[in-house]
């Protein structure tokens, strides 16, 4: 097969899954209904396992297949083609994307086995596939867009999926809403791009920058990168605008794993490593990015002390992980930030459909203050938390760790990085070991506090499959980047696998990373800390179940502030959105009606009014009409004749 | 005057004589089985059949690049094939549409299939013709063959006065288009339009008797075409006439006629500095057209009325497209002459569907169809509704319909020649043709039922039909 056909495979499998499900939407058989979507899903995921082995066979420097299939938009001398490119990094995501989506196919069809509309669902969830592939494949900014606002609307569709609930509406709307003001900062950002370089191609772009970077904040790079990265914010739910994410954990919890954790969130990511040549020449933008990502990851880890809904502790936990690769990307580490993101697609991926086993056993109970002592009666689906949750805090040697570390490595050493950005990861990182543990506690060790009438039972084999492969992916996942400082201790030195796969398609930076023995130092100060917290979680979660209520109460003032999320979203309420609302009230009801509307009813009037005056000229008298023909040819032989 | 002619000349007009033979096919069955009507369906088979194999001899010559037969009488070039495939099209789907229609399944369906087809033969002819005088010759073959048409109808009453009406306004302006082309003759001592083109340009300036005969040409197409103020007869026959005639007249007979209005205006009559009143005057008439039909349609009660005056503004659309070719002349015409085409065959193909829509909503040969009867159908019937509303859509001209297409290069074949006002009254007219073009969709979809009408019976072939040119009308634009 070319390459064409397989690329083609890739990204119209889903579309065609969807379009199977969508036109049954009716049917309630959801075996089937699951049954296509993960076939088309699973041939998604097959194509791109063969490209990316194609890709490993070509020269290093040249890995790039490209195809075109058509121009999507001609005018004058501007156009877009809609052809796709597979490299180095699109070839990570594509895995990804497809791979782990396949898994929660076929979890979901355990997981809506009980619902009523499974084809609409997995309609939904195929769409999503087809513009996350386009998000990631496109080779230039427009493409990317087009299926930037795809994953956006099957976000919204799929979060209000239950959308007879309103509470459950209102969260898709909030995430859309959200979403669409980081998609607006985006399109300027390509706007400035194509008014400053005239091209929104990915190649040429970089093929057109300067050789230096830009000064200050308001050079055309440094805005198109704001611009750009406030459409990240939106997505991948960093400060501002991540409020969305928390809510959006009203859908279904397969369309957490999928979309909310693994893959679209992480597109702002993607998209910042893909225009790595443009970010490198905007510095300060890039500084920007690494706080507000540092800020991000303690501030949500911080959130995720207080929830008491596991699937919020998941997404607190996402939006904190979220910001570790934005600190990464922020500080130069393009590598570690996609390897971070590979790594976090397993692990998270892997604990929310293990919540879902959970929510699922317990007939849709989220308070884990209602859980407890599940691991003896979910064995599998507890061995498989362990996992994500080792990997996660960063244990060694699960694939937390590998990420988390060098991205923490960068930036401490890194000549974009700066010692007070370590620590701020750092802390997040302690505190995410403490959150989680008590996450752990809470759900699955201690005595039971499970509501008498519920009996939790272990989830069927289509659902802890998919468990345990995401499990064994974040046992290991990490081993394809083992850094160099421990890899000389292990026998046969594995090399950086990774790195070596996707440095030559990002821009050449020198980050000067320091000695071994630094490496390996900090590695320690991390991984103690990180152990030491999450005991005291234990210590403090089932030793001493008063304690962290004491703790509260000594916080006072602080615990408050934080439990409320900093008040953010009754801030953005109050201070935005409400008053946005009386003045749209106030324009339809003062302006609108006293003068838009009446000057259109003014003119539609007119013009009804001289239909009724025409129609009474076409009596169907016939010598009239014949008179009209004569008034005609009389008028225009004077008109031209004389 | 010779009248031999050879091989090639046979070869060409091989359509015309395969479209005939199967026209006496019917008759002939009929004759043979002692005069009794069969099943309508043998007839409508037959005829079909003639449009194909018609369609497919007319295949073998598709671009012979302006070549003439018959002593100059026919010339055979891009438009030729492209208006001849439309108006074969055309014909095939007004036959399935007849076929289903209360109005004209008659006890003479064998007459009628030849009547349509030979309406077809002068279409054709009339496209074909370098020569006014076989022009001429056609639009009558094709209008006799109508009025019988019309006048066969099984409703009694306004079948037969449309018919009436059709045939003595019909006639009136006829006379005013042969005196016209009297007057052409006289002063050029030619027919042939190619050689009417040579002296064209410059007899503009010095003779009044060309300028006269060109304008009282003008006022006949004028007429044929239905541009106001000679439109008046459009809205009563297209209403009272059996729907899938309307049908028939509003697309093909429409197409044909334009296709010799731009042959005539192309003979570089307009391209002369002296022409400048007589590109005015034309563009008036294309204004009024637009403004009147888009104005007088808002103001119906039967769709089938309302879609008449609808007819009547897409003339002048498609008149911006002829002046624009026009202006250009001659055989490089270019982006307007495209424009033309394209245009004719997106509105033939919506026009079509829409009527086809009103046939199958008809539930007796004489019912009306009433704008407000479609409250509720998308409840009731969610296909046909969305059928309609795509048609309308697309009547309206809305993106990514072909009729956002059709509109979008006409307009921009009048900009090209600076016809600016001309284009600022389009896009006003299409304005308020979104009002009349919209309302149908409103009450389909959020009003509610009150007493409703529905399709009635299993019309499976004009359901087809229409089902296929909704494809085309949503699609082809995004393919072409």
């Amino acid at each position: 097969m070319t390459e064409q056909i397989l690329i083609a495979t890739l990204i119209l499998a889903p579309l065609i899954g969807f379009f199977i499900n969508g036109l049954r939407f009716r049917s309630p058989n959801g075996v089937l209904a699951g049954s296509i979507a993960s076939v088309a899903a699973g041939i998604s995921f097959l194509a791109s396992v063969l490209l990316v082995l194609r890709l490993v066979d070509m020269p290093k420097e040249a890995r790039q297949i490209t195809a075109h299939f058509f121009d999507w938009i001609r005018v004058g001398d501007f156009s877009v083609p809609a052809s796709f490119l597979v490299d180095p990094i699109s070839a990570i995501m594509i895995l990804v994307v497809t791979g782990v989506g396949t898994l929660i196919h076929i979890f979901s069809i355990g997981y809506m086995s009980h619902d009523p509309r499974p084809a609409k669902y997995f309609a939904y969830l195929n769409l999503f596939l087809f513009n996350m592939l386009l998000l990631v494949l496109g080779d230039n900014l427009l493409i990317m867009f087009v299926g930037w606002e795809g994953v956006g609307l099957c976000s919204y569709l799929l979060i209000g999926f239950w959308f007879t609930d309103r509470e459950k509406a209102a969260a898709g709307m909030k995430a859309f809403i959200t979403n669409r003001i980081g998609d607006a900062g985006f399109l300027l950002g390509i706007f400035t791009l194509f008014f400053a370089f005239g091209t929104v191609d990915f190649a040429e772009l970089a093929s057109r920058m300067p050789e230096v970077a830009e000064v200050g904040w308001t050079g055309p790079i440094a805005l198109a990168c704001l611009f750009l990265f406030i459409g990240a914010t939106g997505k991948s739910a960093q400060i501002p605008l991540y409020v969305w994410l928390p809510d959006a954990m009203a859908g279904p919890t397969p369309v957490s794993a999928l979309i909310h954790a693994a893959t679209m969130v992480t597109a702002g990511v993607y998209m910042i490593v893909r225009m790595s040549h443009v970010f490198v020449l905007a510095p300060n933008v890039m500084m920007l990015i690494a706080v507000v990502g540092a800020l991000t990851a303690l501030l949500a880890a911080l959130i995720g002390f207080t929830q008491n809904d596991i699937k919020k502790v998941l997404a607190y936990s996402t939006v904190s992980q979220l910001g570790f690769m934005f600190l990464g990307v922020g500080v130069g580490a393009f590598m570690p930030a996609m390897f971070h993101l590979m790594t976090h697609a397993f692990f998270k991926a892997l604990m929310f459909l293990g919540s879902g086993s959970v929510i699922h056993a317990m007939h849709e109970e989220q308070d884990i203050r209602k859980m407890g002592g599940l691991w003896k009666l979910m064995p599998i689906t507890h061995a498989t938390f362990v996992v994500g949750w080792l990997a996660i805090i960063g244990m060694p040697p699960f694939a937390g760790f590998f990420s988390k570390d060098e991205i923490l490595w960068y930036t401490m050493t890194g000549n974009m990085g700066h010692p007070i950005l370590w620590l701020i990861g750092i802390l997040a990182a302690v505190g995410t070991a403490f959150y989680m543990t008590r996450l752990m506690c809470l759900v699955f060790w201690g005595q039971s506090r499970v509501d008498s009438k519920v009996h939790p039972h272990e989830a069927p084999l289509n659902m802890t499959l998919p468990l345990i492969a995401l499990a064994v992916l974040s046992a290991i996942g990490g081993w394809i980047g083992i850094p160099h400082a421990l890899a000389q201790f292990i026998p046969g030195h594995p090399p950086h696998l990774l790195g070596d796969w996707i440095k030559p398609a990002l821009v050449p930076l020198s980050l000067d990373p320091g000695s071994d023995l630094l490496e390996l130092i900090l590695m320690g100060v991390s991984v103690s800390l990180a152990g030491i917290s999450a005991w005291f979680a234990y210590d403090s979660y089932l030793k001493n179940p008063s304690r962290p209520a004491e703790l509260a109460k000594r916080l006072g003032r602080g615990y408050e502030v934080v439990a409320n999320k900093y008040y953010v979203d009754e801030f953005y309420f109050g201070r935005i959105v409400n008053p946005l609302i009386a003045l749209s009230k106030g324009l339809w009801a003062y302006v609108d009606v006293n003068f838009i509307d009446k000057a259109t009813y003014f003119l539609s009037d007119l013009v009804a009014g001289g239909g009724r005056a025409l129609r009474s000229l076409h009596g169907g008298n016939l010598q009239q009409y014949a008179m009209y023909i004569v008034l005609g040819l009389v008028v225009a032989l004077i008109y031209v004749m004389i | 005057m010779d009248v031999n002619f050879g091989l090639f000349d046979l070869w060409v007009v091989s359509p015309l004589i395969a479209l005939f033979l199967f026209s006496i096919l019917p008759l002939t069955i009929k004759v043979l089985s002692q005069n009794k009507e069969g099943n309508p369906f043998i007839p409508m088979t037959i005829g079909v059949l003639g449009v194909v194999v018609a369609a497919a001899l007319m295949g073998t010559f598709r671009d012979l690049g302006g070549a003439v037969a018959f002593q100059q009488s026919l010339v055979f070039d891009s438009i030729s094939s492209q208006v001849g495939f439309l108006v074969l099209a055309v014909t095939a789907v007004a036959l399935i549409f007849s076929r289903e229609n209360l109005a004209t399944k008659t006890g003479q369906f064998s007459e009628f299939v030849f009547l349509l087809l030979n309406a077809a033969i002068g279409m054709l002819v009339v496209i074909w013709s370098n020569d006014l005088i076989i022009a001429f010759i056609g639009i009558e073959m094709m209008s006799l063959c109508l009025y019988v048409l019309i006048a066969l109808s099984r409703e009694e009453r306004l079948s037969k006065e449309s018919a009436f009406k059709y045939f003595v306004l019909s006639s009136f302006a006829s006379a005013i288009m042969l005196y016209g082309f009297a007057f052409i003759y006289g002063s050029v001592g030619s027919t042939y339009l190619n050689e009417i083109s040579t002296l064209g340009a410059s007899l503009m300036g010095t003779s009044y008797i060309f300028l006269l005969g060109v304008v009282l040409s003008i006022v006949g197409l004028a007429f044929k075409v239905a541009l106001v103020p000679f439109h008046a007869w459009a809205a009563d026959v297209y209403q009272g006439s059996p729907t899938p005639l309307t049908a028939f007249m509003a697309t093909g007979v429409k197409a044909v006629s334009f296709v010799l209005f731009a042959r005539v205006l192309m003979s570089e009559v307009l391209v002369a500095p002296s022409a400048e009143v007589l590109v005015n005057a034309l563009q008036w008439l294309a204004v009024m057209t637009m403004m009147v039909g888009n104005i007088a349609a808002i103001g119906q009660s039967d769709f089938k009325r309302m879609l008449a005056y609808s007819s009547v503004a897409h003339s002048g659309y498609v008149m911006m497209g002829v002046i624009a070719a026009g202006l250009v002349g001659g055989a490089g015409a270019g982006a307007g002459l495209s424009a033309v085409v394209f245009y004719l065959v997106a509105y033939s193909v919506m026009t079509l569907g829409a009527f086809g829509m009103i046939s199958l909503l008809e539930k007796r040969e004489d019912s009306q169809v009433y704008i407000e009867d479609l409250k509720g159908l998308g409840q009731r019937n969610p296909w046909m509704a969305l059928f309609i509303a795509v048609f309308m859509l697309a009547l309206a001209g809305i993106p990514p319909t072909l009729g956002f297409f059709g509109k979008f290069y006409v307009f921009m074949a009048a900009i090209e020649q600076q016809l600016y006002w001309l284009v600022f009254w389009g896009l006003l007219s299409s304005a308020i043709g979104l009002y009349y073009y919209l309302r149908p969709i409103v009450l389909m979809y959020m009003a509610e039922d009150v007493r409703g009408i529905d399709v009635v019976g299993s019309r499976h072939l004009t359901s087809f039909a229409v089902a296929m040119t909704a494809l085309i009308v949503l699609f082809a634009g995004l393919l072409l």
